[in-house]
Order: C-alpha cells, then sequence, then structure tokens
C-alpha cells in the first residue's frame, strides 16, 4: 500500500485553478523530488499534502486515511507529515534547543527533559552538536535550515515534506543543507521535495515529477527522467537550468 | 419625574448640535494651530521647537477636563467673565492642536529631505516649498490617523459636559435627571455618538487600508 | 497667586491620586487579560469570538468615556442591575483597556510573520499552543510601545470617574475649588501631580521595554529571520 495516494487531485483559489488532477502514488521510503518552473504549482501541491491548503477535489490519502480538514484530524496528520520552508520560520524568541524540543514537549507529551534529548539527538544528526544554546539569529541559513529540519524531524514523522529548502543559502552554504538529506534519504525516510537542485534530485531522489502548468507533466525514475527526458517540456525546462 | 417625550428628544438634539458645533471648532483653529505645532515642532532650531513639545507634553500628560478647568478658572482669574463654550472651545482646540501637530509633524518626517532640498534648485522658498509641495502630501499620508483623531476630538466634546455646557452628553444627563428613564436616555445618547463616530471610524480605517 | 491653602490639603489630592491610578492598573491588568484571550479566541474559533468582539471594540472605541460611565452605572440600574460605583468604575476602565488593548495586540500579531505561523501550524499545535509557544511573546513586544502610551490615556481618562463619584484626583479637586475659593490654584496642582505621574508611567514603562527588548532579542534582528 502506498503512503501518499494522490488520485486526480486539484486546486483552485477562487476562479484560478493551480493544480490539475494530479494523480500519484508514493510508496514508503520513496524519496520524490519535484521540479519545474517558476508558478507550476510545486509548493501548492506540496502544501497540499500536510493540509496547509485544502484541496478543491479528487482524493488524497496518507497511510490509507482520506484527508480532513477537521481541526484535531489536521493535527494528526501534520505530527505524520512534516515540513521545512523555505524560510527556515525558526521561532526567534526562543534557543535552538527549544525550537526542536518544543513540538515533541507540547503535542507529543514527551517530558521537558525527554524532549531535550530528542532535540539534542535531531541536531547532532544535523551537524548541530555545538549549537544546542544558540539563538536562531546567530547562525548562518545553513545552520539555521538544519535547525529546522531538525525540527521537523523531532516531531518523529513518517513523511517529510521540504520545500525549496536550499533556494535562500549562498551557494557555499546549500552542499551542508543537501548532505544531511541525502543522508535521510539513505535512512529511508519517506520524502517529497521541492528543488532546483536538478543534481541533488538525480542522486538522492527515487523518482522525479515535473510539474508544467499545474499538472504533473512527466514522472519516472529519477535517473532516466533526467537522462532522456520524454516530453518537449521537461527538455526545454532541464536545458533552461543547466 | 416625567415621561420622557419630544420634548426631550429636541433637547437631546440640541445638545448634539453643541457637540458638533464644539467639534467644528476645534477642529478649524486646532488645525490651523496643529500645523504650526507640526512645522515649528520639526524645526531644527530648539527654541523654536520647544513650544510646540511643551504643548504636545502637556496634553499627553493632563486630562483634558483638568485643562479646560484651568483655562476656565485661569481667565475668571483676570477678571474677565468666561463661557464655558469659550472655555471649552479653547481648550479642545489646543487639544486638537497638540495630537494633530503630532501626528502631521510625523508625516512631515517621513517624507524625504531630498525634496526639501530641492526647493532651492527650483527657484522656490522653503516656505514656498512647504506650502506647495510638502505639506500637502503630508496631509494626505497622515489623512487615517488625521480621520482617527477626529473620533477622539468627538468623544473629548463630552469632557464639557463637567464645566457645565449642555452639549450631548449633559443635555443626556439633564433628560435624565428629570425622566429617570436611564436606560433610553444614554442609550439613545450613545447611539448618536455611534452615529457620528463610525462613519469616521470606518473611513480611517478604509483610508489606512487604501495607504494613500 | 496663593497656592499655601492648596498645599495644605495636598495629601487629600494625592491619596485622590493614587486611588485614580489603583483604577487604572487594576482595570488596565484585567483589561490586557481580556484582551488576550479575545485574541486567543478569534485564533481558536475565528468569527464566532471574531465578529462579537469586533462589535464590542466598536461600540468602546466609539463612544466617550464618560457616557460609558453614565449608561454602566445608571442606564444598567434602570433595568435592576445595580452596581456599586467602584464596581462600574473598574468595569469602565477594565472595557476600555480591553477595546484598545485588543486593537494594540490585534496589530501586534500582524507583524508575526506568515511563515511562523504556519510552521507552529505544521507542528500540530492547537491555537491554544499556537498562541502561548508561537504568538503571545512577539506579540506583546511589538504591542508594548503602544499599550504604554494606552495606559497613560487611560490613567488620564479615570479624571472622569469622579462623575460617577469615585473619589479620584479630579474629584477631590473639584471639592477643594469651591470650599478653597482658590480654583485655579487647585487645577495648577492638580495638572502638575497628573504630569508627574504621567511621567513616572512614561519611564516605567520605557524601562520594561528595554528589558524585555534585551532578553527576547532586538526589533531588527526578529525581521531578519523573515
Ligand atoms: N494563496 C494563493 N492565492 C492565489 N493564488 C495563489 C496562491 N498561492 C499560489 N498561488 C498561485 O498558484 C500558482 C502556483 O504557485 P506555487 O507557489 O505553487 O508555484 P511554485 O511552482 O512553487 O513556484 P516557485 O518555484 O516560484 O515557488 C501561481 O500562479 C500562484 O500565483
Ligand atoms: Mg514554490
Amino acid at each position: 500500500m502506498s503512503l501518499i495516494e494522490l488520485n486526480a487531485v486539484t486546486k483552485s483559489y477562487g476562479s484560478h485553478q493551480v493544480i490539475y488532477d494530479a494523480t500519484l502514488s508514493i510508496a514508503a521510503g520513496e524519496v520524490i523530488a519535484l521540479i519545474g518552473k517558476s508558478g507550476s504549482g510545486k509548493s501548492t501541491l506540496l502544501r497540499c499534502l500536510n493540509g496547509l491548503e485544502q484541496i478543491s477535489g479528487g482524493s488524497l490519502r496518507i497511510a490509507g486515511t482520506p484527508i480532513s480538514y477537521e481541526k484535531a484530524k489536521l493535527r494528526a496528520l501534520r505530527r505524520k507529515v512534516a515540513i521545512v520552508f523555505q524560510g527556515y520560520n525558526l521561532f526567534p524568541h526562543l534557543t535552538v534547543e527549544d525550537n526542536v524540543a518544543l513540538a515533541p514537549r507540547v503535542t507529543g507529551k514527551a517530558s521537558g527533559t525527554e524532549a531535550l534529548k530528542l532535540a539534542h539527538r535531531y541536531l547532532e544528526r544535523v551537524g548541530l552538536a555545538d549549537k544546542f544554546r544558540a539563538h536562531p539569529r546567530d547562525l548562518s541559513g545553513g545552520q539555521q535550515q538544519r535547525v529546522a529540519i531538525a525540527r521537523a524531524l523531532a516531531v518523529q514523522p513518517e513523511i517529510l515534506l521540504l520545500d525549496e529548502v536550499t533556494a535562500a543559502l549562498d551557494p557555499e552554504l546549500v552542499g551542508e543543507v543537501l548532505t544531511v538529506l541525502g543522508e535521510l534519504a539513505e535512512q529511508g525516510l519517506t520524502m517529497v521535495l521541492v528543488t532546483h537542485e536538478i543534481a541533488f534530485a538525480r542522486r538522492a531522489a527515487n523518482r522525479i515529477a515535473f510539474m508544467h502548468q499545474g499538472r504533473l507533466h512527466e514522472v519516472g525514475p529519477a535517473e532516466a527522467t533526467i537522462s532522456q527526458p520524454r516530453t518537449a517540456e521537461l527538455q526545454k525546462f532541464l536545458s533552461a537550468v543547466r | 419625574m416625567r415621561e420622557f417625550s419630544q420634548n426631550h428628544m429636541i433637547l437631546i438634539l440640541q445638545g448634539l448640535g453643541w457637540t458638533m458645533a464644539l467639534t467644528l471648532a476645534a477642529m478649524i483653529f486646532g488645525g490651523i494651530l496643529g500645523l504650526l505645532v507640526a512645522v515649528l515642532r520639526s524645526s531644527p532650531n530648539r527654541w523654536v521647537s520647544l513650544p510646540s513639545a511643551v504643548l504636545i507634553r502637556l496634553f499627553q500628560g493632563i486630562p483634558l477636563v483638568v485643562v479646560i478647568f484651568m483655562i476656565y478658572f485661569g481667565i475668571a482669574r483676570t477678571g474677565y467673565n468666561v463661557s464655558p463654550f469659550v472655555a471649552c472651545a479653547v481648550g479642545l482646540s489646543l487639544f486638537a492642536a497638540a495630537f494633530l501637530g503630532e501626528i502631521w509633524r510625523g508625516a512631515l518626517l517621513a517624507i524625504p529631505r531630498a525634496q526639501w532640498e530641492s526647493a532651492d534648485s527650483l527657484g522656490m522658498t522653503s516656505f514656498q516649498m512647504l506650502r506647495i509641495a510638502i505639506l500637502p502630501q503630508a496631509l494626505r499620508l497622515s489623512a487615517p490617523a488625521t480621520v482617527g483623531f477626529l473620533v477622539q476630538l468627538v468623544k473629548a466634546t463630552s469632557v464639557c459636559s463637567m464645566v457645565g455646557f449642555v452639549e450631548l452628553m449633559r443635555a443626556g444627563q439633564m433628560v435624565n435627571g428629570t425622566t429617570f428613564d436611564s436606560f433610553r436616555v444614554f442609550g439613545i445618547v450613545a447611539a448618536l455618538y455611534l452615529l457620528i463616530n463610525l462613519p469616521m471610524s470606518f473611513a480611517a480605517k478604509r483610508l489606512e487600508k487604501l495607504k494613500l | 497667586m496663593e497656592f499655601g491653602v492648596v498645599l495644605d490639603h495636598l495629601p487629600l489630592l494625592v491619596g485622590g491620586a493614587l486611588r485614580g491610578v489603583l483604577y487604572a492598573v487594576g482595570g488596565f491588568v484585567i483589561g490586557i487579560a481580556c484582551a488576550a484571550l479575545i485574541i486567543l479566541g478569534r485564533m481558536a474559533w475565528g468569527r464566532w469570538v471574531t465578529i462579537p468582539s469586533q462589535i464590542f471594540v466598536e461600540i468602546v472605541r466609539n463612544t466617550p468615556f464618560l457616557l460609558q460611565a453614565f449608561f454602566l452605572y445608571f442606564g444598567l440600574a434602570k433595568l435592576g442591575v445595580m452596581m456599586p460605583g467602584y464596581v462600574a468604575a473598574i468595569i469602565i476602565v477594565t472595557f476600555n483597556s480591553a477595546a484598545y488593548a485588543t486593537e494594540i495586540l490585534r496589530s501586534g500579531m500582524l507583524g508575526i510573520p506568515k511563515g511562523l505561523l504556519e510552521a507552529g501550524d505544521s507542528l500540530g499545535f492547537t491555537a491554544l499552543q499556537q498562541f502561548r509557544y508561537v504568538v503571545a511573546r512577539p506579540m506583546l513586544r511589538a504591542a508594548l510601545p503602544a499599550l504604554s502610551g494606552q495606559f497613560i490615556i487611560i490613567m488620564l481618562n479615570t479624571s472622569l470617574l469622579s462623575a460617577i463619584a469615585i473619589p479620584e484626583l479630579n474629584y477631590e479637586a473639584s471639592n477643594l475649588a469651591s470650599t478653597s475659593f482658590r480654583p485655579f490654584e487647585v487645577y495648577v496642582v492638580v495638572a502638575v501631580i497628573y504630569l508627574t505621574l504621567s511621567s513616572v508611567f512614561a519611564g516605567l514603562f520605557a524601562l520594561i521595554r528595554r528589558r524585555v527588548s534585551g532578553s527576547w532579542g532586538s526589533e531588527r534582528r526578529m525581521q531578519d529571520i523573515v
């Protein structure tokens, strides 16, 4: 059974349709990279997966359960499906460890010390063992982004969504975040990531989904899809970003 | 004790008229004086800006009712016979001048220095520049806060009831004193204040959103 | 000018001033708590709280303080809802504080980056958790300057409570003005007392603001995170 099942999903803002007929199954442990031009609907589709955006049509099942926008159900969903944003969105008034420990403590019912331990474990995992007590503002962009990843992981989700998590970073900081993502992929975490790093997508993802004008235009195995794109639109997109 | 009647309503509406008159007077005199306050307050010369600073500080730190009493008894002390209306109009005008001055000064500060400096190159005196280019912009910039202040001003006129001037609030109290129909009387008075103020409050919010 | 007789009664005036401050502080603290509850309610229940609270806010902000006092003290008594003057006074001060503080907190909340709220949502926070851990502190900090200004306005407004026979400064002043036959001098002294009080509170708030911005990080850095 697939972990995520999209069936003919559509999304409109008022009369403006943004996602058309998205059908896709994602198995547990799979890594899917969403690529495509700006405005093609990648973020919107991703945000549908944890209910930040409500789908307008079709069906969406996560771990077999149809998505529900009832508040309590939505909160339960979000403990299964975590998301990391391009802009980190760390809580500026909390230290790094508190940022990570907050959700386990208040939603996961871990005790204060358990939550901190958990936070330390995930911060070590993203290579920030020396920054527990720092404030987000005192970290570089790459470090902040890794804290954001640790914060999402600390919820112990089944699925991790990542929206252009390297896009705001200076080129020399991109590598450290990609390394962390590569490790997570190897460890078998299910991930859906929107990215402009084609080379990374090719290496770390199992499959690539190319979005074009709100549609999943071409979906296929990572290596083959990049080296031999079938549709003219993907060929054009790939030659443009190279 | 008497039944609430048409005559009482007329008394209240007359009070409303006086509330409007006070507001209007304070708007006009306070507006003119407020412009002066704003301009002087923006002056780099300390001695020029000091009086406006003092005026603003006084009204931010003393209740309006106390100021009006001071004016009322202060003028009385000099031997002149003051009417409560004059004391109130003077007090409210100064009150408006202080707050409008502060609002408009903020707007003046928001206009880039370069515009001031271009006065020379355009062959204008700085007074001409102020009148033709800077003030209109500043007034537009401060429109939401200015309209918002008018609501405060209308509410402030109610303080005049405390020196015995019969505006809307005082008229309500008087009618209440003869009819003892407190809920209805003060309900009507409240409705009348809302009638004047709500449209201005909404207009202020609109203006703020428009970001002219 | 003859201040001697006024200064003889200075303790009377100072006592009135302290009573006024007590009403202001009490009502303001309860009022801010109410405002925070209103904001929380809006986050949890949306328009079922937003619409009624907005009506409350607009009614309070668009009618004079004095009228509210009369309405509550005399108007409601007519309907059989009697209350002692001091209860009416504290309710009026609370209502005014709550109404203005709601608006101030709301605009403080507008300054919180949308991404932070989404981050809280995405971590599965309830409205209460979102309020407590994500919204409260940045909102309060952004609101502090406006709140301190509002407190001073509320404190000056307690001078109107004399209308419902609350023995605050202005009440004592008008008694003294008529018994001493030195009304002008009385009000000059009263003005000085109010000026002193508002300066003291302005200084106090500035101190709090400095402490708070020290411990929560400066405004500018807050913006950097966006
Ligand atoms: N809240 C919204 N209201 C209306 N339209 C929206 C909203 N959010 C996104 N859109 C529209 O949906 C379309 C897809 O946006 P989306 O952000 O999903 O694109 P994207 O592929 O992530 O682009 P980018 O690479 O620039 O992030 C765009 O045309 C955008 O204008
Ligand atoms: Mg996007």
